[in-house]
């Protein structure tokens, strides 16, 4: 399952899997390994060579003995296969967004245009350097929703496509 | 001395120039764009500036709209950091017109260390040894072919108006060249707006070592021990260290010779700083920045000389506070950059609002920042945040402090370049001081990066403690406690928020 995380006001997208080794879990897109057992008040997870004890209460984790404050503003699906920065609205159809924000540099698909999974659709610079967004499958464009030049935003579309 | 001066930069460096200008009695004034309205760096000043828009072009690199907050607010010199206009020969020109003092290197000296053929030229003749290469920029492919097979392969196509590692293009086999050559030249073209190249010799292993310099107004000059700076990617430098664990005394005083020798030969004057690579024992010229360095600190904390406060007297006149005599370095100092970039996503960069923010303290630590708290990381601009400067009596001790500091450090909200610092620290090459420029890349350090650091274990232990919380509805499959979790989520948020939406507080509680 995915949900979001905040800790201390720090939000951080969580992915938990249970697998015959314990649990997997992906913090914000890196893999860690855990095992969680539960003792009378608290529980204890290990990771690698370390065992941290956790007691939850209300909004407070207390993660060896320090206190944290934890939220969990969102629950998404349990669709855990959704590929990243991808939201598909139906199943054919996926909305491309940006890993970051920043400035459009150019576009290198039109309307129209099928492309291959991981063919660059948009050059996006940020803190100086550009960055390559690809399409996350074989699709069609059916629409682009920013211009050369414009400033994005990281939740912005960039583009729509028809999974082919 | 000056009374008023200009800062006509941003982030940690516009901090780190105000707080000697504002220790020698100068008032200080700041410059900001439209995106860092509310930076940091505009509280380290007397006052400052509105130049612009977000975009460089548009304010920290608008010459005459720094002119203009330079003439609206009496300031008497501007201090350009680096980057941005600190390197610009038109910009020192422009100061020089309108009676502001740069402090900086004269305009002729900036566009001769500007041009890398000019400067290559410019030290051979003055009988330093220069890296293998061809002093003339590069027609066209067939010219390319013909001067990489003399040179012999690999040969490396730089930006003969570059700087950065930008432009610089490695080839391997002939079969490459051609599309090196075309591709390095429209880099070239659309960072520098010049698309000449010019072919070096490309030297396996080497390490990067560089000589800081202060010339004054009449010439006198001071060469500081070298730092080494062979922890790079792409041609960036991540991690420096003084002195070089590779450097003998008898070639450091060649070093330092030479590199005062080659400025002082092309006119220079102020901060400057020759770059070689030294390899097989011995070294060879690359280029000259002409500007105070990002890993200027680590020269300030072995020697104890404020590398900017040296600045602002050869700008003024004042004469240089230091000699090359009395000049001493104690210990070993080593910097990390912290940027905000993704080392566990191919270094991607990671703008953002910073929710939590403390630095690590302790003995022979140094911190410059330009970040707090509730900071914006615009990604319109470069992506450092912070530097990390440890010193100690040995290398050993340096490092060990750096281990303890960048685990001590704590920056929520963007990633940072903290967790490869993290693993390069323990990595036994660099504990022996085996250093090379290309390390990062064939030691697969980022590749074997596996976490981002003690915060992201502490928040995968938590979603693990909620995920087993609501466990008991959780099949072998991916059916895990969601009700549990939901239904705590929404009493959370009835609690708190009233139902609102996303809730993340802009500050986080130590």
């Amino acid at each position: 399952m995915r949900f979001r995380l905040v800790v201390d006001g720090d939000p951080h997208d969580v992915e938990v899997t249970s697998g015959a080794r314990g649990l997997e879990l992906k913090i914000d897109g890196v893999a860690y390994r855990a095992e969680a057992k539960r003792t009378a008040d608290a529980v204890v997870v290990r990771m690698g060579r370390k065992s941290i004890s956790i007691r939850l209460s209300g909004d407070r984790a207390i993660v060896d003995g320090s206190a944290h404050r934890i939220e969990v503003p969102e629950v998404a699906d349990v669709d855990v296969q959704a590929p990243d920065r991808v939201a598909a609205g139906s199943a054919r159809m996926a909305e491309v967004r940006p890993p970051m924000p920043g400035r459009i540099v150019r576009i290198l698909v039109q309307e129209g245009s099928r492309v291959r999974k991981g063919q660059t659709l948009v050059v996006l610079e940020a803190m100086k350097m550009q960055n390559e967004i690809p399409a996350p499958a074989d699709a069609i464009v059916r629409e682009i929703r920013v211009a050369e030049g414009e400033s994005v935003t990281g939740d912005r579309v960039v583009a729509s496509l028809e999974i082919v | 001395m000056f009374r008023r001066l200009l800062i006509a930069n941003r982030g940690e460096i516009a901090i780190r120039v105000a707080r000697t200008a504002r220790q020698l009695g100068i008032h200080c004034i700041g410059v900001y764009s439209e995106a860092d309205r509310t930076a940091l760096h505009r509280l380290a000043m007397d006052e400052s500036v509105d130049i612009g828009r977000a975009a460089p072009a548009q304010s920290y690199l608008n010459v005459e709209g720094i002119l203009r907050a330079a003439e609206a607010t009496a300031a008497e010199a501007i201090h350009p950091g680096y980057g941005f206009l600190s390197e610009n020969p038109g910009f020192a020109r422009r100061c020089e017109e309108e009676g502001i003092v740069f402090v900086g290197p004269p305009a002729r000296a900036l566009a001769l260390s500007g041009d890398k053929i000019a400067s290559r030229t410019a030290m051979r003749e003055v009988g330093i040894p220069v890296t293998a290469g061809v002093d003339r920029v590069v027609r066209t492919v067939e010219d390319a072919e013909g001067l990489a097979a003399e040179l012999g392969y690999p040969v490396l196509f730089k930006a003969t108006a570059g700087g950065g590692g930008i432009g610089m293009s490695r080839v391997d086999r002939p079969e490459d060249l051609a599309a090196a050559f075309e591709s390095a030249g429209s880099v070239a073209r659309a960072n520098f707006g010049n698309p000449d190249l010019l072919l070096e010799k490309y030297v396996r292993r080497a390490r990067h070592v560089e000589v800081q310099v202060l010339l004054g107004e009449g010439g006198e000059g001071v060469g500081f021990v070298e730092r080494e700076c062979s922890v790079q990617r792409r041609h960036q430098k991540l991690v420096e260290e003084t002195p070089s664990p590779a450097v003998t005394p008898a070639l450091r005083r060649r070093l330092i010779e030479a590199a005062v020798r080659g400025l002082r030969a092309v006119g220079f004057r102020n901060a400057g700083t020759v770059e070689f690579l030294l390899h097989g024992g011995r070294f060879t010229f690359n280029e000259v920045n002409a500007r105070l360095q990002v890993e200027h600190p680590i020269t300030e904390i072995v020697t104890g000389v404020d590398l900017v406060h040296e600045q602002l007297r050869i700008a003024a006149r004042d004469g240089l506070g230091v000699s090359q005599s009395e000049l001493r370095s104690r210990g070993h100092a080593i910097e990390c950059r912290i940027n905000a970039e993704d080392p566990l996503r191919n270094f991607l960069p990671s703008p953002g609002r910073i929710v939590g923010y403390a630095e690590p303290r302790g003995p022979g630590l140094r911190v410059d920042s330009g970040v707090a708290a509730g900071s914006d990381v615009p990604p319109t601009y470069d992506s450092l945040v912070a530097k990390l400067v440890a010193h100690g009596r040995t290398r050993d001790t340096a490092i060990r402090r750096m281990q303890r500091a960048v685990d001590g450090f704590r920056i929520h909200g963007v990633r940072t370049t903290l967790p490869f610092h993290r693993a390069l620290l323990r990595e036994p090459a660099f504990a022996r001081g085996a250093l090379w420029t290309t390390m990062v890349a064939d030691l697969r350090i980022v590749e074997r990066l596996k976490s981002r650091g003690p915060w992201e274990e502490t928040v995968a232990a938590i979603a693990a403690a909620l995920a087993v919380q609501g466990r008991l509805a959780m099949g072998p499959a991916l059916d895990l406690g969601r009700s549990s979790i939901s239904r705590w989520a929404l009493a959370g948020r009835q609690e708190r928020f009233g139902g609102g939406g996303h809730a993340v507080s802009p500050r986080r509680r130590w």
